[in-house]
């Protein structure tokens, strides 16, 4: 039954000990199943599909303002997506005013402009079903309209307006203020989102990565601000527009041409970023003692930005330490062998300007804290022990290259990415080479990588739950700081 | 064995009525509709399982979801939980997949259920204040299920169903499990058809539960997660145990932490062989498909599965709730707060209703409720609402919580009133008017959206008899009047059909205050 529990004193004695035995399961030759052997006879015709570029199904072009705009056609149905995307992120607003990015976006959504208050606007796109939702980034500030064909003229108009001459009331930059304070209120309530922002804010200090909205910095956001960041960052030659659905390149460029008629303004100069990490290092182990059933465990430390000549390397190596699930190591042993943990996974992004969080991630039942901790860490620092075997590696190879087409199955998808890759300085032909650059990653480079990126003694622990009681257990690996999660200050 | 030969019971049949019906002539200024249509096939093989086909050759990947007619309301108390354990053990392969030898394997699997179960008994009589178990003899018996398990290792293949799937290119395979349903589902590309009816019909036809009792554990881990830590999740859990008094739906999908543990393999077994046949089975495939292929691959691997009876039903009826009910949770989170009140089934003619309420009231800014509560009111942080429960009568639900934590009275009563105003204020047209365009133009995006459209073809054709009533109810929906409105709205929200639920920190102990 309690197959899985052992007392913590116990483990504490042999925690360490077989940190580094190398990951596991890889000492045997790999087993073939029957029904893999059966499988082998049945016929899988090679996939037809090609990576889609611009000039096929989707167009680009240059717009007189400056904007950058990407169609592809969907006639399926009578629905438009037009996602606008300005360079108007997180790594665009001043440290001391953290949260302008978001609350810039917000308010140009929610908070009316020059000719309808919020009320008018609300209603009008209400009366036409459009669809108009944000999405807050580190680096981009995306705006997305969703509407029927027919009601595109108007609803376009209205958004266009939004974009171009936003309001700014004091009574809705007050109202988007208190959102703010009771989500700062509500931030402890999820031991999972609690896990993953003290985590990225130890690892990432101020740097936009580290950033979680705070009380003493939206507070004093004045209407002045928001004017000037938006006047800045939302002109058309910092613009990239995407759109799908049921209209030609020729009626997407028309109707945007219409609806933002004499508009100006140049891609403005980019500020500089604060390092990553560049305060106080953090301890080896911060524990958050909250009295729950369950531990959340986060470590980590920063991986690679998208620049790096490791992205693919950085990619294999993800899918088989715990990025592809359930095929992982950290799957397989943490979650289906020792059932410590419904979700166990990794994450090593490798499309981010700077490099961003590499981070080790599961949950568990408060008395196998220790045992999950030992048995994470032993599979992480196992990636640089020994090379992957090569029946693992050429499976996690070919679960890359054969769902590859996943990314790309709807034109909204399509259309996104082809737009990111130049929004992101990509060159136009990388997904063409992509799977090139995967095919030729070898494990030697996987464990090179891993004997960069793989060292838990180098990484950040956080958790959160009954654990200030480990505080001795952990002592002898690093720093251990015990916290008790702060009642925000809100005053 | 039956002979295999497909009834075409329905051809080919169009929603694309559905456009033509709902909007009145496209505006002048703009050039005509394109033409669209969802076509769907539907297929019965002779053993019963159905087939919905959406062939879509603009995309270029197939997506593929499971329905079975099986939930949690379909259990009882003791084995709570069980549709969902046997959702996750759906993964660990079959008499083929996962392993190098079944016949060791399954002589192993028979001496830790046989130990397992010695285990259950002796702690089943601390249940019943006979005696503690004798900790020594757990012990050797857990020691004795481990030394098996390790044993079973030689000859399992470890995830080999996901480590098959994944390396030809299959994506995303996993599953759901709700009060009524089990969903499976993934993505592929095209040539990956035989695979996949090799698979899927594999693991209906002979699955194995292979490493029990640790996906057991794993679920309890799910539990802890996403109920016993989660605030949310708590408050859903006892908002549906006081709601209901009588009939299952008063657990949730997850099931009690104590039937988790208390769960055997062969229980879960006999559940799989009570529910999992193929006239209980919908599957839906959308995308990259030649509808013959398909069935010609349907018919092959699926067609020698042998039918069931006739899928199970809950014969308690919820007692008529008589009063208003409560619940408080105390819990260390911020306070929120969910209501809820005894509706109809999806079959119900007042469903449809009931989902207009639901537009009404929190679709959208411009909203009832989330005017007045959160963009007005300044009262409430969000305010979302749902409908819990299709196959029977089911539950309309409101969550909210408080802006800041003092103000949670003050956001209850003001719940309440804007509960009660819709009957006596119900919509104008204009009002009406704004929520159809919105339910119009959401029918479009869950037509384009595989995973809607899938479950909204399975679940009309499982629990009313045909998907093409979903064409019925859009076209009914559309058709409300504000009498509707005011007529249900005034029994749905009557206060002797509602049980509110609120969840906030327990209050400081005299000790701790002083």
């Amino acid at each position: 039954m309690k197959r899985t529990l052992t007392t913590a004193a116990a483990l504490a004695l042999c925690l360490w000990s077989v940190a580094a035995s190398g990951a596991p399961g890889t000492g045997t030759g790999a087993k073939i199943s029957i029904g893999e052997k059966e499988m082998e006879a049945i016929p899988v015709p090679p996939q037809t599909w090609s990576v889609p570029e611009v000039g096929g199904a989707v167009s680009r072009e240059t717009l007189p303002g400056g904007s950058v705009l990407y169609v592809y056609p969907d006639h399926r149905f009578p629905l438009v997506d037009i996602h606008f995307q300005f360079r108007a992120g997180s790594f665009e607003e001043p440290v001391e005013r953290a949260g302008l990015a978001d609350m810039v976006l917000n308010l140009v959504r929610t908070g009316g402009t020059a000719r309808h208050d919020y009320r008018e606007m609300d209603r009008a796109l209400d009366d036409l079903a459009a669809r108009v939702t944000v999405s807050p980034g580190d680096e981009s500030a995306g705006l997305t309209l969703n509407v029927l064909r027919k009601n595109l003229g108007p609803a376009l108009a209205l958004v266009a307006e939004m974009i171009r001459e936003p309001a700014f009331p004091e009574d809705r930059i007050d109202f988007r203020k208190q959102e703010v304070r009771s989500a700062i209120r509500r931030q402890n309530d999820n031991p999972r989102e609690a896990v993953t922002r003290e985590f990225t804010r130890a690892v990432f200090g101020d740097h936009p990565y580290g950033r979680s909205p705070e009380w003493d910095r939206i507070r004093g956001i004045t209407a002045g601000d928001l004017r000037r960041f938006h006047d800045r960052y939302y002109v058309p030659g910092n613009l990239f527009i995407a759109v799908s659905g049921d209209l030609s390149p020729a009626d997407a460029r028309a109707a945007i041409e219409k609806a933002f008629s004499g508009w100006k303004g140049a891609a403005p100069e980019l500020p500089e970023v604060p390092p990553e990490n560049g305060s106080t290092a953090p301890p080896a182990f911060l524990l958050y003692q909250k009295d729950l059933s369950q531990t959340a465990i986060a470590f980590g430390c920063p991986g690679l930005d998208r620049s790096s000549p490791d992205i693919y390397t950085g990619l294999v190596l993800n899918q088989i330490l715990g990025g592809g699930s359930f095929t992982s190591y950290l799957g397989q042993e943490v979650r289906d062998r020792a059932g410590l943990a419904y979700s166990v996974r990794s994450s090593l992004p490798i499309g981010r300007r700077d490099p961003g969080p590499f981070v080790i991630e599961c949950q568990t039942k408060t008395a196998s804290t220790l045992e999950a901790l030992r048995l994470m860490r032993g599979i992480v620092s196992g990636m640089a022990g020994a090379p992957v075997p090569a029946e693992r590696f050429q499976g996690a190879k070919d679960a890359l290259v054969n769902g590859f087409v996943r990314g790309f199955a709807e034109p909204g998808d399509v259309v996104e990415a082809l737009m990111n890759l130049e929004f992101d300085g990509r060159p136009a032909g990388f997904y063409r080479h992509y799977l090139e650059h995967v095919r030729a990653v070898t494990p030697e480079q996987v464990q090179t990588l891993a004997q960069r990126l793989c060292d838990p003694d180098r990484m950040v622990t956080v958790m959160v739950g009954n654990v200030a009681s480990l505080r001795d257990s952990l002592a002898s690996l690093g720093n251990v700081e015990v916290r008790t999660p702060e009642e925000p200050d809100l005053d | 064995m039956r002979r295999l030969s497909i009834n075409r019971a329905v051809g080919a049949a169009l929603l694309a009525g559905l456009l033509a019906a709902a909007v009145p002539s496209a505006g002048a200024s703009e050039t005509t509709d394109t033409p669209f249509r969802v076509e769907v096939e539907r297929h019965r093989l002779p053993n019963g399982m159905t087939f919905l086909l959406v062939p879509d050759p603009a995309t270029p990947i197939v997506y593929s979801f499971l329905y079975v007619d099986v939930g949690s309301v379909d259990e009882e108390p003791g084995i709570t939980g069980t549709s969902h354990v046997l959702e996750h053990m759906m993964f660990k392969g079959t008499t083929k997949i996962g392993t190098t030898d079944p016949a060791a394997e399954a002589r192993i699997m028979v001496e830790v259920d046989s130990t397992m179960a010695k285990s259950f008994r002796l702690r089943d009589r601390d249940l019943r204040g006979l005696g503690r178990a004798d900790t020594a003899v757990l012990a050797a018996l857990r020691a004795r299920a481990d030394s098996l398990e390790l044993a079973a290792r030689r000859v399992t293949v470890q995830n080999d169903l996901d480590v098959v799937t994944s390396k030809l290119g299959f994506s995303g395979l996993n599953a759901f499990t709700s009060e009524d349903q089990t969903v499976y589902f993934e993505s592929f590309p095209p040539n990956l058809f035989e695979v996949w009816a090799w698979f899927e019909s594999a693991r209906i036809a002979h699955p194995v539960f292979r490493e029990f009792y640790s996906e057991r554990d794993v679920v309890m881990e799910e539990r802890r997660r996403s109920y016993d830590t989660d605030p949310d999740g708590a408050l859903y859990t006892a908002l549906i145990a006081t709601a209901y008094a009588a009939h299952p739906y008063r657990w949730s999908a997850i099931g009690w932490q104590s039937d988790l543990e208390r769960l055997e393999r062969s229980a879960v077994r006999r559940y799989f062989d009570e529910h999992y046949a193929p006239n209980h089975l919908t599957m839906v495939v959308i995308g990259n498909l030649d509808p013959a292929g398909v069935m010609k691959l349907a018919e092959r691997y699926f067609g020698p599965i042998p039918p069931s009876g006739p899928a199970h039903v809950v014969t308690t009826v919820e007692p008529t709730q008589r009063g208003p009910k409560r619940v408080e949770v105390a819990f260390d989170a911020t306070p929120r707060l969910s209501v809820g009140f005894h509706t109809g089934a999806l079959t119900d003619s007042d469903r449809v209703v009931v989902e207009v309420i639901d537009a009404l009231l929190t679709g959208g800014r411009t909203s009832r409720l989330y005017r007045s509560l959160v963009l007005e009111g300044k009262l409430a942080a969000y305010v979302s609402s749902s409908i819990r429960g299709d196959k029977y009568p089911g539950l309309f639900m409101v969550d909210t919580a408080p802006l800041a934590p003092e103000q949670l009275d003050t956001l209850e009563t003001a719940l309440e009133s804007g509960l009660a105003d819709l009957a006596t204020h119900p919509p104008d047209d204009a009002e009406l008017a704004r929520v159809k365009n919105q339910l119009e133009a959401d029918l479009m995006r869950s037509l384009r959206n595989p995973t809607r459209l899938a479950l909204n073809l399975a679940t009309y054709e499982v629990l009313t008899g045909s998907w093409e009533n979903l064409e019925s109810a859009y076209r009914a929906r559309m058709a409300v009047t504000p009498g509707d409105v005011r007529r249900v709205a005034r029994t749905l929200f009557d206060p002797a059909n509602r049980t509110v639920a609120v969840l906030r920190p327990a209050a400081p102990s005299a000790e701790e205050v002083r």
